[in-house]
């Protein structure tokens, strides 16, 4: 009888936790053909990051979330962390995590990464590149901490992102041109941590969110002055203070999306001051059927050519237009179509074009 | 031939056999809601919502909060089938995209009608479906579809 009173109790306690403490594991990938007049258009075929991830619910509320991206960049596969959090839901009004996250700028970082299926389009904005990519411009990612919390408000959902993290850093060293935005995963080369902030609002009756945010930023040297850095180890090259406002509407057919971003760059080394600079970008789409949906993105950046910070990391001016097709064979895989013309703003430079097609899938 | 049609004929009412179990699981299937939830009923498209987690209020005001069944279960199949709209994989790969993005996770699930129908009766602004049959006084109907 006993026995059988235990296993009764034991069956109902365990009847009544919750079967959600399993590990949740996914993986993104795409594969794509591209060509592109910068490079004499040689059409190759490519393969994409394949993201892996994975999450679990430790306890009610505690959730930890890994993300591995095994990728090729040219020079042989690598296996790159992209995030890795360990996050506390302390009340509905804050939560609080540590370890590597997305920068809480706008809604395309906020949202897109490296899952290539649920970005409409084959490429992001140039401007929001990855700070290991080519043209990248701001750390997408950041090492610290990150609180979160969401408040209704007026019948709509107000949701803060507050972060402090190590601060960025480059190589400015001659031989390493052009350096990548370190956002410095294990270590910070001085004191100063980025603060990044941003806001958004769900309005209660229009499928329209607005956001708002601002980031402090060091960018720090990370190179030796006898190698030909712009200045010693750890002294700050440039203070970037960032703001910036981002506004998405999604119906169901039509999507729009922009993102509006505003610099101002110190020099900390030479003695040009303050420089200024913006970039923006647009984006439209209206799903066709169910499965088709055309994509157009209109993107810009614009700064002073006197500005150190564009210098250092060998940035061009210019805009580009996007124009897409995106295909859903299911909701788990779909092709896209796209073609780019980037337009350089550089006297003499000339116009180039590039296409992609990529199939991008989600396992799980 | 007349293999071709036996075959034709076995498959049909296996595909009728299925589709009869499915309907009568989900015919079954009663969405729940803890009884201080001033709401008296649901609308298909105000679950659909709250299991989607596209909104997680009543028009009241009152905060949801979401229960689910486990995966892989037949009430579970039939409910997001016929109910919420989507597919098993449908809805996986609905969650997993929500989960990348971070913006949101998946509702708590439990392991059987009991389960759900406790953590429901126990927790306020609570939600859940359960078959028919597994309704009692400790919670309130909201939708039977």
């Amino acid at each position: 009888m006993k026995l059988k009173g235990f296993y009764l109790v034991s069956g109902l306690l365990l009847a009544g936790l919750p079967a959600a403490h399993a590990v949740e594991f996914g993986a993104f990938g795409d594969i794509s053909y591209q060509g592109d007049t910068a490079d004499n258009s040689r059409n190759s075929f490519m393969l994409g990051g394949l993201d892996l991830y994975a999450t679990q619910d430790i306890d009610n509320k505690t959730r930890i979330f890994v993300e591995y991206v095994f990728e090729d960049p040219g020079d042989g596969f690598v296996i790159d962390l992209e995030r890795l959090s360990i996050t506390r839901a302390i009340t509905p009004y804050f939560s609080i995590g540590a370890g590597r996250f997305h920068t809480p700028l706008g809604y395309w970082n906020a949202t897109y990464h490296h899952g290539a299926l649920i970005q409409d389009t084959v490429s992001r904005p140039a401007f929001l590149d990855f700070e290991d990519g080519e043209g990248a411009i701001l750390p997408m990612h950041v090492v610290g901490l990150l609180a979160t919390g969401n408040y209704e408000l007026s019948g709509g959902k107000l949701r803060y992102d507050l972060s402090i993290a190590n601060g960025s850093s480059m190589n400015t060293e001659p031989g390493n041109f052009p350096p990548e935005i370190d956002v410095n995963n294990s270590s910070d080369p001085n004191e100063q941590k980025t603060i990044v902030l941003r806001l958004t609002y769900d309005l209660p009756r229009l499928p329209l969110q607005l956001g708002v945010f601002g980031m402090s930023n060091g960018i720090a040297e990370s190179g030796d002055v006898a190698n030909g850095a712009s200045a010693g180890f750890g002294n700050d090259l440039v203070n970037q203070t960032l703001y910036g406002f981002d506004a998405r509407y999604d119906n169901g057919h039509f999507d729009a999306l922009g993102e509006f971003y505003f610099f101002s760059n110190d020099d900390k080394v030479g003695a040009t001051g303050s420089h200024d600079a913006s970039a923006y970008f647009v984006q439209v789409a209206y799903r066709v059927t169910e499965k088709l949906k055309p994509v157009y993105r209109y993107e810009s950046l614009d700064f002073s050519a006197a500005d150190p910070y564009f210098q250092y990391l060998g940035t061009a001016e210019g805009s580009r237009h996007v124009v897409g097709l995106r295909y859903d064979l299911d909701d788990s895989n779909a092709l896209k179509f796209e073609i780019n013309r980037r337009q350089p703003s550089a006297p003499g430079a000339s116009d180039e074009t590039g296409y992609a097609l990529q199939w991008a899938f989600l396992m799980f | 031939m007349l293999n071709t049609l036996r075959k034709k004929r076995t498959l049909a009412a296996l595909a009728l056999a299925m589709s009869c179990a499915a309907t009568a699981v989900s015919a079954g299937a009663v969405v729940i809601g803890n009884p201080g939830i001033n709401a008296t009923q649901l609308s298909v498209e105000q679950v659909r919502d709250l299991f989607l987690a596209k909104t997680t209020k009543l028009p009241d005001g009152t905060t949801v909060t979401v229960i689910d069944q486990q995966d892989d279960t037949p009430i579970k199949d039939a409910f997001y089938t016929n109910v919420v709209g989507k597919t098993p994989r449908q809805l996986k790969a609905y969650w997993a995209k929500i989960v990348f993005t971070g913006q949101g996770v998946p509702p708590k699930s439990y392991a059987g009608d009991q389960a759900v129908k406790q953590q429901v009766a126990n927790t306020p602004g609570a939600i859940g479906y359960v078959n028919d049959d597994a309704v009692d006084s400790t919670v309130k109907v909201l939708l039977k579809p």
